[in-house]
C-alpha cells in the first residue's frame, strides 16, 4: 500500500516536471491587508494572461495602489495572501516584474543617461545595453531629448515617460503601472496608450490603475472594478452592465418637483430597480434595464403628472458605470 | 528547481553590478550637487587652518583701557612690561564709569583700574590690589581674565619679589656680621655660655636668611610639565580629534540627507522591485563614504603636514581608524535618514548627535575632570574611541582590535531593520 503510494507520488513528481503545468502570469490569491485597522483588501484574488492589458478600477482608497504594490513586491509584509509572477514568489519574480511607482521616481539631479544607467544597473543591465534598452524605449515612447538633457528640463508629459522607459529597462514580462495618466494631456494619453498595446503585442501582461475610465473600456482587455476591498466586477463593459443591471441610461429634464412626486419617484425607482445615477437642478440621470423599463417608466411620470424633457437614451459608459458602483 | 536554482544564481551574479551601480550614482551626485563637493572639502582645510592658526599663532595685542589713580612711575612700570596689551589710559574723576561703559560699548577686552595709594602699600611691604573689568556676558572671557592678567602681570610680580628677596639677602647679610662680632667679643671675654649659645642660634638663622632664594619666595614649588609624549607637538595631536569630529559631522549630515533623498525620489520602491537589494544599497553607501573619509583626511593630513606636522604613521591602524569610523559615521546617518521626516530634521539630529560629543569628546576639556555621570556617557560615546584609534594610527602606535568592528556590523543590521520598515 505505501510503496503505490510512493509510486504514484514519484509518478507525480516526475509528471510535474517533465510537463509543467502551464501558469498564470500574474496571480493572486485570497490577498488581505488592512491598515489602521481598516480593511482594505477582502480576499481579493486575481489573475491574469499574457498579451492582456487589464486595467484595475475604483474609486479613491479601494485598494488599487497597495494592490499593485503587493503584486510588485514594493509592499513587502502586512498582508496575507499568496502572490506570484510566472509561479515565482516575490523576491524571485523580479527580474520579471516593471513597476510604474505612482509618482515620477527618477533621479532628479543625474541626467537621463545617467538615470537610464542606474536603474538599469538595479537589474545587472550593462551600461551598453542599458542605453540600447533606454534608447529603443524612448523611441516607441516619442521620447525625443537628448540623453545628456537634465529631467528639470522635461515637461510633465516627458518626465511621466521616462519613469515608464527606467521601468522596463529590463523588458519584464509584467508591466505593472499606478495610475500613469495622471496629469498627462490627450496626445500623451494617448502616446501611453500606444505603448500598452504594443507591449500586450509582444507577448506581455500590463495591469494599471486608472480612473481614465472612458479610455480604459477602449484600450483594454479586462476591467476589474474593485469596490469595498473586493472584485466587484471582472471582464468587459458589457460584463459590468450585466452585473450592475445598467444597460442603459436615461438623461431628461424634470419640471420642479414637489415633495409628494420625489416621493413617488423613489418608490417606483426602488420598485423597479431603476437608480439614480446623477442629479443637478432638473437634470436627472436614471440607469435602467431595458428599453421596456424606459417606457414604463415615462408612463409612471405622465400618469402622476410629472412634466419632463427626454435628452438622451443610449448605453452607458463606464464613467457612468461607475456612479452606479458608488449607490451599491 | 533548475529554474529557481538559476534566478539565485542570476541574483548573486547581479549584486556587484547594482554595488558598482550605486557607487556610481553616489558619485555622480556628488559632482551634480556641487554644493555638497564643496562643503566636504573645503570644511576639512577651513577647520584646519582655523585649529593650526588658533592654537599655533601669536595673538595680536589686546586692547585695554586703565584708570591708574596712583599714577606713579612704579604703576607705569607695571603697565609697560605688560605684552600683548594695547593700553589707553583714562584719566578724570569719572574714570572708571567711563572705562565699563567702553567695555559695554565693546571697544575694550579688559579695563584695569588701579587705586590711590598702590605704590605706597607695596613699599611698605604690604599686599596692592588691581582690579580688573571685564564682559562677564563673555564665557570665553570669563575663563581667559584672570589666567590671562596672572600670566601679564608675573614679571612684575616676580620683580617685585626679587626685590624684596634681595633685600631681606641683603640685610640678613649685614646683621650677620653684626652677630659675628658679637661672637667673638664674647669668645675674648669669656664666659657668657648662655649668651654665646643664644648668638650662635640667630647666626644660623640669619645664615639661612641670608641664603634664601628669592624665586622660593615668588613660587615655593614650581610645576614642572612633562609630556609622555614630549615629541608632539600641539599641532600633531590636534589632527585626530578634529578628523574624527569633522567626519562625524560631515558624514552624518551627508549620509543622513541623502537617504531622505534617496526616500523624496522614491528609491526604496525601485529597489524592492529590482534584482537589487538594500544589503547592497547600504553596503554601496558604506564604500562611498569611507572613500569621502579617506580624501577628507588626506586634505586635513596634508595640511597639517605642510604646518610641520609630523607623524609616526601606521598604514595598518590608520586603514582600521579609517574605516572604523567612517563605517560608525555612515550606518549612523543612514539610521538618521530613515528616522527622519525630512533634510531639516536630519539635520537636526546630527546636530544633537554632534554638539554633546563634541563637548564630551575632550577636545575642550578633560572629560576626567567632568562629573562622574557625564565622563559615563563619554566613555560610551564613540567619538571617544574613535579619537583614540586616530592617535594610535599617527602618533603612539597600539593595537586597534577586530572586535570593534562587531559596532558597525550591528549598525548595519539596524540600518537594514529600519530600512525594510519603510
Amino acid at each position: 500500500m505505501a510503496g503505490k503510494r510512493i509510486k504514484s507520488g514519484l509518478k507525480e513528481t516526475v509528471h510535474k516536471y517533465l510537463f509543467p503545468k502551464k501558469k498564470n502570469p500574474v496571480s493572486a490569491r485570497k490577498i488581505n491587508f488592512s491598515y489602521d485597522k481598516k480593511k482594505i483588501l477582502r480576499n481579493f484574488s486575481f489573475t491574469a494572461r499574457t498579451s492582456q492589458i487589464i486595467a484595475i478600477v475604483g474609486r479613491s482608497g479601494e485598494g488599487k495602489s497597495t494592490f499593485l504594490n503587493i503584486l510588485s513586491g514594493s509592499l513587502t509584509g502586512g498582508y496575507s495572501g499568496k502572490v506570484a509572477i510566472n509561479g515565482y514568489g516575490k523576491v524571485l519574480a523580479r527580474e520579471d516584474i516593471g513597476f510604474v511607482p505612482q509618482e515620477i521616481s527618477i533621479v532628479p539631479d543625474l541626467n537621463i543617461e545617467d538615470n537610464i544607467v542606474f536603474f538599469g544597473s538595479l537589474y545587472g543591465l550593462s551600461r551598453s545595453r542599458s542605453i540600447e534598452s533606454g534608447k529603443e524605449l524612448m523611441k516607441i515612447m516619442e521620447l525625443d531629448v537628448p540623453l545628456s538633457a537634465n529631467p528639470a528640463e522635461l515637461s510633465g508629459g516627458q518626465k511621466v515617460r521616462l519613469n515608464i522607459v527606467v521601468s522596463f529597462l529590463h523588458k519584464p514580462k509584467v508591466m505593472i503601472l499606478d495610475e500613469p495618466f495622471v496629469g498627462l494631456d490627450f496626445y500623451n494619453r494617448k502616446l501611453l496608450w500606444h505603448f500598452l498595446e504594443h507591449q500586450r503585442n509582444r507577448r506581455k501582461t500590463v495591469v494599471i490603475t486608472t480612473h481614465m475610465l472612458t479610455e480604459a473600456e477602449i484600450h483594454s482587455d479586462r476591467i476589474v472594478l474593485l469596490h469595498r476591498g473586493r472584485v466587484f466586477a471582472d471582464g468587459k463593459l458589457k460584463d459590468i452592465c450585466r452585473k450592475l443591471k445598467t444597460h442603459f441610461v436615461l438623461e431628461m429634464k424634470m419640471g420642479s418637483l414637489n415633495k409628494r412626486h420625489k416621493y413617488d419617484i423613489a418608490n417606483y425607482c426602488v420598485e423597479h430597480n431603476i437608480s439614480l445615477l446623477d442629479s443637478f437642478g432638473s437634470y436627472k440621470m436614471f440607469s435602467v434595464e431595458s428599453a421596456g423599463q424606459k417606457n414604463y417608466f415615462l408612463k409612471f411620470l405622465e400618469k402622476n403628472d410629472i412634466k419632463y424633457e427626454e435628452t438622451g437614451f443610449r448605453e452607458p459608459t463606464l464613467d457612468e458605470l461607475f456612479l452606479k458602483v458608488k449607490s451599491v | 528547481m533548475i529554474g529557481k536554482s538559476a534566478r539565485i544564481l542570476k541574483k548573486m551574479y547581479i549584486m556587484p553590478q547594482s554595488f558598482i551601480g550605486f557607487l556610481t550614482r553616489e558619485y555622480k551626485l556628488l559632482f551634480r550637487k556641487k554644493k555638497y563637493l564643496y562643503l566636504s572639502m573645503a570644511l576639512p582645510v577651513i577647520l584646519g587652518l582655523i585649529y593650526i592658526f588658533m592654537l599655533g599663532g601669536s595673538a595680536t595685542s589686546i586692547p585695554v583701557i586703565v584708570c591708574d589713580y596712583d599714577n606713579t612711575s612704579a604703576t607705569r612700570n607695571i603697565l609697560g612690561s605688560i605684552g600683548d596689551f594695547d593700553i589707553v589710559y583714562g584719566s578724570g574723576d569719572n574714570c572708571t564709569y567711563e572705562l565699563q561703559e567702553s567695555l559695554r560699548r565693546r571697544e575694550f577686552l579688559f579695563g584695569i583700574v588701579i587705586g590711590k595709594g598702590f605704590t605706597e602699600r607695596l613699599d611698605n611691604l604690604q599686599q596692592a590690589n588691581i582690579d580688573v573689568y571685564y564682559d562677564n556676558s563673555e564665557p570665553s572671557v570669563s575663563s581667559l581674565v584672570e589666567w590671562k592678567f596672572d600670566l601679564a602681570l608675573q614679571p612684575f610680580k616676580n620683580a617685585l619679589v626679587y626685590a624684596v628677596g634681595s633685600e631681606i639677602k641683603q640685610q640678613s647679610g649685614d646683621a650677620k656680621e653684626k652677630t659675628g662680632i658679637a661672637l667673638e667679643v664674647a669668645e675674648h671675654v669669656g664666659g657668657f655660655s648662655n649668651l654665646k649659645i643664644k648668638l650662635s642660634e640667630v647666626d644660623e638663622e640669619l645664615g639661612r636668611m641670608e641664603n634664601i632664594d628669592p624665586a622660593y619666595l615668588s613660587n615655593p614649588v614650581s610645576v614642572g610639565k612633562k609630556g609622555i609624549y614630549e615629541e608632539f607637538s600641539i599641532k600633531e595631536v590636534g589632527i585626530a580629534p578634529l578628523f574624527a569630529v569633522l567626519n562625524l559631522f560631515l558624514i552624518l549630515m551627508l549620509c543622513s540627507t541623502g537617504v531622505i533623498y534617496d526616500r523624496k525620489t522614491q528609491l526604496f520602491a525601485r529597489i524592492r522591485v529590482s534584482n537589487s537589494s538594500f544589503a547592497t544599497y547600504i553596503l554601496s553607501k558604506a564604500v562611498f563614504f569611507s572613500f569621502v573619509s579617506v580624501v577628507q583626511f588626506a586634505v586635513l593630513f596634508l595640511l597639517f603636514s605642510v604646518f610641520g606636522a609630523g607623524y609616526d604613521l601606521s598604514l595598518v591602524l590608520l586603514v582600521k581608524a579609517l574605516l572604523f569610523i567612517s563605517l560608525v559615521n555612515t550606518f549612523a546617518g543612514i539610521i538618521i535618514g530613515l528616522l527622519s521626516d525630512s533634510e531639516g530634521v536630519a539635520v537636526l539630529i546630527s546636530l544633537i548627535i554632534t554638539l554633546p560629543l563634541l563637548f564630551l569628546s575632550g577636545m575642550f576639556y578633560p572629560v576626567d575632570l567632568m562629573p562622574f555621570l557625564v565622563r559615563m556617557i563619554s566613555d560610551v560615546m564613540l567619538l571617544n574611541t574613535e579619537i583614540l584609534m586616530m592617535k594610535q594610527a599617527l602618533l603612539f602606535g597600539g593595537v586597534i582590535a577586530m572586535d570593534y568592528f562587531i559596532i558597525p556590523a550591528l549598525m548595519f543590521v539596524i540600518s537594514l531593520y529600519f530600512i525594510g520598515k519603510k
